[in-house]
């Protein structure tokens, strides 16, 4: 090690995240290796190491002899300091190597807010920030995950994003570098190639041309580019790539525990929900499968739990027999088994015997909305009798902590709607005093805990085109539902309206904000996600000093016609169905689930027949 | 091999930048994936049984640090050990599995290995400030004691003399045996680093090293 960085290590908080070395992690002899890719998560180690998408390319990638994938994570800002200030470059966790000596820097783009971070992660690393500043066929910088889909504002810094799922096109492309290095080509050709690739955008291969009024005119691809980038998917979950492994973390960290994926996709249509229309067509894995891949993780890491994840765990389509299938094991090595979340209609007596649902105590379903208007607006299909009944089971089960999650600020959302979330919390407390059996109630009074995040319109949803709520009106809200909650076994928590704007401003930007981000990164602006670090102030005086209005993008409404900056990305659900199901919004009518019938979305003549779905 | 047995391992490299707290966690799970029959607490709350000799502080590797525990069946030695390097983290690796002669309870004290390395002074300074403490009469230090907030003045200089100091090209090499373990005094290396760095006013970087433990006698602790 470094001896630079050992002794920095001793004087940072947590040090063990930043030393790499878990059981698990792969070394390579950098000699045998054609290709290295760092694999960058714009966040703390522990927020990283949580995440899924990481190990699936981490194992993916390691596969191939010749690669070597390594893990990067965001350093916090007492570490960064003294790297700062001893000269020490941000560097890759398995060969203490800095990203200067990587062909690929890879970084997975889950919220918007880790922007700031992919750039200072850049800067940190001694690599040029923008694409067009690194002219060499080297340190290739790429990004995928859910806000690739519309990677506008971000785009000025990334050489090429992988749209849709990456287990295939990311060693695809791999393969290509590999062959361009060898011929000796240079970069803007093995981006044009790349480009031909299904589910790559090079972002330098479209110019953007604007209106007068500031919204985009045109978006034209040049260099024989697609005029359309289609996502990849895998259409047989069974047959994709999952790791045999996780590196295990030698400290705390979110999840630390097995995760099997059971399938991707989602049957419901929540209008609001970006990964139910973006991850479309359904496809499950088989219990068989399912059940193997777990036992390999177990046996090879230690760990004694397991959370089935998804979109929606509880609409597996063989849940009972998959339980069943994984008990014939787990029981013997004193495995459990967890459920991330919980759907209102997806919770049984029967259920909870075979997981193990977070501690008893708390519980926690997501109506999302107080009234069944605005159920239906969204497409929540969640009513109050089902809510009621599942209360009644998980108290009868000795639950007397129960959290809602809504959201505030949705469409057409009146002042009533917000007050029908202090009543329906009210109803389960109630709910409580009528049918809680005589023993519960005997332990203690029930809590009903009401969290109200911020309604964030994001592309590729139905409400792509809808504005958000001003910060003022969010608060205003949330004031409102504060005062009508009565009861004190009702509390309420509310996420920062704040942080929801800038995440709504890059949600739905265009290229214009990549001169934004620039200076945020120049201020010395990360961890926008954490709220030691986050100050809306100094973003606000950012747009000011370069005369670019946030509320443009935030909360403005678009017209159905207007070109949105991401409409040359291409998920497969057409934008026709979007607008029909915007509509229906604005009328309350709900789309009945893709299991009961299918609503035409389009992904079906746009991916193809898949294994394990749904779609007709 | 059947019944207590106690393994040696090293903790080096980036692991020790661990915390015993997560270190424990990281050798419950290696036991777990050896599959060996460990003897589990009995009671409501089952938990594997094992237990360390002595914390190793953040930052300072072990080089013959050991673990004591119960096996409920025959396993040979070899066996033991080749299944105990099954899922290893990059610095761990148990080297030797042996039969207990000592009781846990009786080390007394551990041996460790340190560089001193100034950083703005030389070698030879720093050497010539350690035999300038060494001269005098006494050192005396305040010591946290268990009660919380409090302190005890302790004089460091019995432990001092017996501290052999060299000089190396990089900085000043300490080989010291200081007392520890349970219901004794402890007199951890970090106090002897501290005294070093405030009396010579410089910055000091360590590198430090347990290489071993004795009980009262000062024989070897096996
Ligand atoms: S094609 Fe039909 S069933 Fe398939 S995802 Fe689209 S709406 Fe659902």
């Amino acid at each position: 090690m470094d001896k630079r960085l050992e002794k920095i290590l001793y004087e940072v908080e947590k040090p063990a995240r930043y030393i790499g070395g878990e059981p698990n992690s792969i070394l390579k002899n950098k000699a045998d290796v054609s290709v290295r890719f760092a694999f960058c998560f714009p966040d703390l180690y522990e927020i990283g190491m949580s995440h899924l998408g990481i190990k699936i390319f981490y194992g993916a990638f390691n596969a191939r002899p010749d690669y070597w994938c390594e893990r990067v994570y965001a350093p916090w800002i007492d570490m960064e300091e003294k790297m700062r200030e001893n000269g020490i470059p941000l560097y890759a966790l398995e060969s203490g190597d800095p990203l200067t000596e990587f062909d690929f820097i890879g970084f997975t783009l889950q919220y918007e807010l880790s922007y700031s971070n992919v750039l200072n992660m850049l800067d940190l690393g001694g690599i040029p920030l923008k694409s067009a500043d690194r002219k060499e066929l080297f340190n290739i910088v790429v990004a995928g995950g859910p806000c690739a889909a519309n990677a506008e504002p971000i785009a000025d810094f990334i050489d090429l994003f992988f749209i849709g799922e990456g287990e295939e096109v990311d060693l695809e492309v791999m393969d290509l570098y590999k062959a361009c290095r060898a011929e000796g080509v240079s970069k803007a050709e093995f981006l044009r190639r790349a480009a031909q690739i299904q589910g790559v955008y090079v972002p330098s291969l479209y110019e953007i041309s604007y209106n007068a009024d500031g919204t985009v005119a045109a978006v034209t691809p040049k260099d024989g580019a697609p005029a359309k980038i289609k996502k990849r998917i895998m259409p047989d979950m069974d047959a994709s790539y999952y790791p045999e492994t996780f590196v295990t973390p030698l400290i705390e960290i979110v999840h630390d525990r097995a995760v099997e994926e059971v399938f991707r996709g989602c049957i419901r249509g929540c209008r609001f929900c970006q990964a139910g229309f973006m991850n479309r067509p359904v496809r499950e894995k088989s219990p068989e499968v399912i059940s193997a891949q777990c036992r390999s993780i177990c046996e090879t890491t230690g760990y004694d739990e397991i959370s089935l994840s998804s979109l929606s765990t509880s609409d597996y389509s063989k849940l009972d027999e998959l339980l069943d299938l994984l008990h014939t094991w787990t029981d013997a090595e004193k495995i459990s088994i967890s459920l991330p979340s919980l759907r209102v209609d997806g919770f049984s007596a029967a259920l909870t015997e075979k997981i193990k649902s977070v501690r008893k105590g708390g519980l926690t379903f997501a109506p999302e909305a107080g009234t069944q208007r605005m159920r239906d607006v969204i497409n929540k299909d969640v009513t109050e009798p089902q809510l009621r009944k599942t209360v009644d089971i998980a108290f009868a089960e000795g639950w007397n902590k129960i959290k809602l999650y809504f959201m505030i600020g949705l469409p057409t959302e009146t002042y009533e709607d917000v007050a029908g979330i202090a009543e329906l919390a009210q109803m389960v407390a109630d709910e409580y005093d009528l049918h809680a059996p005589q023993n519960v109630r005997a332990r203690g009074n029930v809590t009903v805990t009401i969290s109200t995040a911020s309604f964030v319109p994001k592309p590729f949803t139905p409400f792509q085109w809808e504005p958000q709520d001003p910060i003022e009106t969010l608060k205003d809200k949330q004031m409102f539902l504060a005062k009508n909650v009565r009861s004190r076994r009702v509390r309420y928590n509310w996420h920062d309206a704040d942080t929801s704007f800038l995440e709504a401003v890059f949600a739905r930007g265009d290229r214009k904000l990549g001169a934004v981000l620039l200076e945020a990164q120049k201020r010395g602006i990360r961890f926008d996600g954490w709220e030691q670090c986050f100050s809306l102030e100094r973003w606000l005086e950012i747009f000011r000093d370069l005369s670019i209005d946030p509320a443009f993008y935030a909360n403005r409404r678009r017209n159905f016609d207007e070109v949105l900056p991401w409409d040359h990305i291409d998920y497969g659900v057409s934008k026709s169905f979007l607008r029909r199901e915007c509509e229906k919004a604005y009328r309350a009518e709900i789309t009945a689930n893709c299991r009961e019938q299918c609503a035409g979305c389009g992904i079906i003549a746009s991916c193809g027949k898949v294994k394990g779905g749904v779609c007709p | 091999m059947n019944g207590d047995i106690r393994l040696w391992f090293r903790k080096t490299g980036p692991l020790r930048f661990t915390s015993h707290l997560d270190f424990m966690r990281y050798f419950g799970r290696v036991l777990k994936l050896s599959k060996l029959p460990v003897w589990y607490t009995q009671g409501f709350n089952q938990r594997m049984y094992f237990a360390f000799g002595q914390p190793l502080s953040l930052g300072m590797s072990g080089r013959r640090e050991f673990c004591d525990l119960t096996l409920t069946q025959d396993v040979s030695r070899g066996e033991i050990l080749s299944s105990l390097r099954k899922y290893n983290a990059q610095g761990f690796e148990v080297y030797d599995v042996t039969v207990p002669e000592m009781k846990l309870g009786e080390v007394a004290f551990g041996e460790y290995e340190a560089l001193y390395l100034p950083q703005n002074a030389s070698p030879q300074e720093l050497f010539g400030k350690i035999r300038d403490i060494l001269s005098l009469p006494e050192y005396l230090i305040q010591k946290k004691t268990k009660a919380r907030g409090g302190f005890k003045t302790l004089d460091l200089m019995p432990y001092l003399a017996t501290i052999e100091f060299s000089e190396t090209p990089e900085g000043v090499r300490a080989h010291m045996i200081l007392p520890c373990g349970s219901g004794r005094e402890n007199v951890s290396p970090k106090l002897i680093f501290e005294a070093i760095r405030d009396f010579s006013g410089y910055s000091i970087f360590q590198q430090i090293e347990r290489i071993g433990f004795y009980d009262a006698e000062k024989e070897s602790f096996r």
